[in-house]
């Protein structure tokens, strides 16, 4: 398994505050990396940087081979239809219909006809766990855990290579996060997908991840759990040192 | 890349995928199968050398497959993930069944009548909303002067900035440039009458009854009115107003009240500044093209304008500034998730208030004339 996306130096800043400082992570071809980090920590910047939403201060992004700060606007464009993002807050256009929300990638970027784009839009609406009736819905009207789902089905519409998730399970009930976990997994198992999110879940954490990126002091420390667990550095043990996460740990 | 190696056995097909059958090549993975016209009995279908197998691909084989199916041929997987199937099998092609001719002939008497109900019934929701509204925010505006630690008077000296102060400079140059119109339109006229210095009492009774406030007052209806409703609608959706609420405060005591006072403020006192600027233009204009002096222009107006010629326009702005206000923040609250209706309410905002402010103006007249005002 080769390196998919590397990072190099990165360093952002806003105003005086440095959020990353020479930051370097390796993102493995087919693996799920959490990214963790207490709030503040840096976190959505490190992801909003790679999905190229945020110009860091210096540094360089490599996908593929390919560096990402260099690149021509309308390359960048091209290569991102091959990745799939779910924001945090879903961020599915509100004055379209589920339906339409998902298929919107479809009739932009691909030459398929409109039933094969309404069928591939119900098997994805299938895959995550949502009812048929569901599509002619508008994101208003959705409960959270349903526009979560929905923008999951539009983040995985294009067979994305890399799935960016920004806290996917946050404000699901227990069920609910645990079956988007498994879909993870099967996603990963069947698509060799790549699967880098942003958590707070330590449940997926746990579960869903292979290896996890700490942000420690501007900077990411990233290995399996066990080796995270086993550095001595004071915020990883407390990260991991609280009740919760114990309890967790004594059970996987 | 996408191959597929085609095996003949009998009265059976085998076919050999292989590559990377993805999202990419779906033009082609569905030509590659249609270009198929197997005339077997049995197809098998073998998934085992295909190095990567997204759901678009896996979809368009399984729907050849099913195509096949329905043609009388068994179908035979091998390797085809347990996981697709699943998902694929909720899926059914849906069969739409269209209305029967019964059914249409009716339909085409209800549809019309149904209509003309429901636009009634909406209606009347609107209007009912916006009297509770309106009440609503006169109870909220009573309470807050009643009990003065209520009322939120930085929240009024911002809206009064907002809506009043940087309205300064385009409300001027509005009144200047109509007031440049109607001397350059009517002196002209007149000067051929040889009664050029009637201009001077036409620029000043259009200007000071009319002219200053109305525009003034459609300029802070398109300013401020659509500010308000984005500003409170994106609080609703936000859940903000919510939150307001829950905390115990009243919405209307914190909202609506500030800015329905800033308005009331701050229109009467751009009318005053717009009324100012066009009589300038107009004494500026008139010096140049009728050979009227600035000492005869005021002196003129002086003469002849009462003082109620400018109250009668004054008097009027702060009914236009309630208007606005309210109907700024009415349309705000009726916001309602999406972004489509966010862009819908201040909309109607900016096109009601003017709407409004328009016939609140023809009642003045009205009322006006009447008193001999």
């Amino acid at each position: 398994m080769g390196t998919l996306i590397s990072i190099r130096n990165l360093t952002n800043q806003f105003g005086t505050q440095r959020v990353h400082d020479g930051l370097n992570l390796d993102i493995m071809q087919g693996e799920v990396l959490g990214i963790v980090g207490g709030s503040g920590s840096g976190k959505s910047v490190l992801l909003r940087t790679i999905l190229g939403l945020n110009r860091p201060h210096s540094g360089e992004i490599h996908f593929g081979g390919q560096e990402l700060m260099s690149m021509p606007d309308k390359d960048f464009a091209c290569l991102k239809r091959r990745w799939g993002v779910m924001f945090q807050k879903g961020a599915l256009f509100s004055s379209l219909t589920v339906a339409d929300n998902i298929r919107f990638p479809l009739r932009e970027f691909s030459s398929l006809t409109e039933t094969e784009a309404r069928e591939l839009m119900y098997v994805r609406l299938a895959m995550v766990g949502l009812e048929r009736d569901v599509a002619r819905k508008y994101p208003a009207q959705l409960s959270g855990g349903m526009v979560k789902r929905v923008s999951l089905a539009r983040a995985l519409v294009l067979d994305p290579v890399v799935l960016f998730l920004d806290e996917p399970t946050s404000g699901l009930d227990p069920v609910s996060a645990e079956e988007f976990d498994q879909l993870i997994a099967t996603l990963h198992r069947n698509l060799g997908l790549t699967v880098v999110m942003v958590t707070h879940d330590l449940d997926s954490l746990f579960s869903t991840c292979d290896r996890i990126a700490m942000l420690v002091d501007k900077q990411v420390i990233a290995g399996s759990l066990r080796e995270l667990l086993a550095n001595p550095h004071p915020v990883i043990q407390q990260y991991f040192g609280g009740g919760r996460a114990q309890v967790l740990l004594r059970e996987h | 890349m996408i191959h597929l190696e085609k095996q003949r056995q009998d009265d059976s097909l085998f076919l050999h995928l292989q590559g990377e059958w993805c999202f990419e090549q779906a033009g082609e993975i569905r030509d590659m199968l249609a270009a198929l016209v197997p005339e077997v009995a049995h197809i098998t279908v073998q998934l085992q050398a295909v190095s990567r197998l997204d759901i678009t691909a896996a979809w368009l084989i399984y729907r050849q497959a099913q195509q096949w199916q329905q043609q009388g041929k068994q179908v035979y997987f091998h390797d085809f993930p347990a996981e697709y199937l699943d998902y694929f099998a909720a899926v059914t092609t849906d069969v739409v069944t269209p209305p029967r001719l019964r059914q249409q002939a009716v339909s085409l008497f209800r549809q019309p009548v149904q209509g003309l109900g429901e636009k009634l019934l909406h209606l009347g929701q609107v209007w009912h909303s916006g009297i509770t509204f309106f009440g609503h925010s006169l109870e909220a505006l009573f309470v807050s002067l009643l009990s003065p630690h209520l009322f939120r008077t930085r929240a009024v000296f911002h809206h009064v900035f907002a809506t009043g102060i940087s309205a300064v400079p385009i409300v001027g140059l509005i009144a200047c440039l109509i007031s440049i119109v109607i001397t350059y339109q009517g002196g002209g006229q007149l000067r051929d009458l040889g009664a050029e210095l009637y201009t001077v009492d036409m620029v000043a009774i259009s200007v000071l009854r009319e002219l200053g406030v109305l525009l003034t007052a459609i300029m802070v209806a398109g300013r401020s009115g659509s500010a308000f409703a984005a500003e409170i609608g994106l609080m609703k959706t936000n859940q903000e107003v919510d939150a307001l609420r829950v905390m115990g405060s009243d919405p209307f005591l914190i909202l609506v009240v500030p800015r329905l006072v800033a308005l009331v403020i701050a229109l009467p006192l751009l009318t005053i500044i717009a009324d100012i600027v066009a009589l300038a233009a107009a004494a500026l204009i008139s010096s140049t093209i009728l050979d009227i002096s600035f000492v005869q222009f005021f002196n003129r107006i002086e003469a002849n304008i009462e003082f109620r010629t400018f109250a009668a326009g004054l008097i009027k702005a702060p009914f236009f500034a309630v208007v606005i206000a309210l109907v700024g923040c009415w349309q705000g609250m009726r916001v309602s998730g999406s972004s489509e209706s966010l862009g819908k309410h201040t909309t109607q905002a900016v096109v009601d208030a003017i709407f409004l402010v328009l016939v609140l103006d023809a009642l003045f007249s009205i009322l006006f004339y009447r008193l001999g005002f």
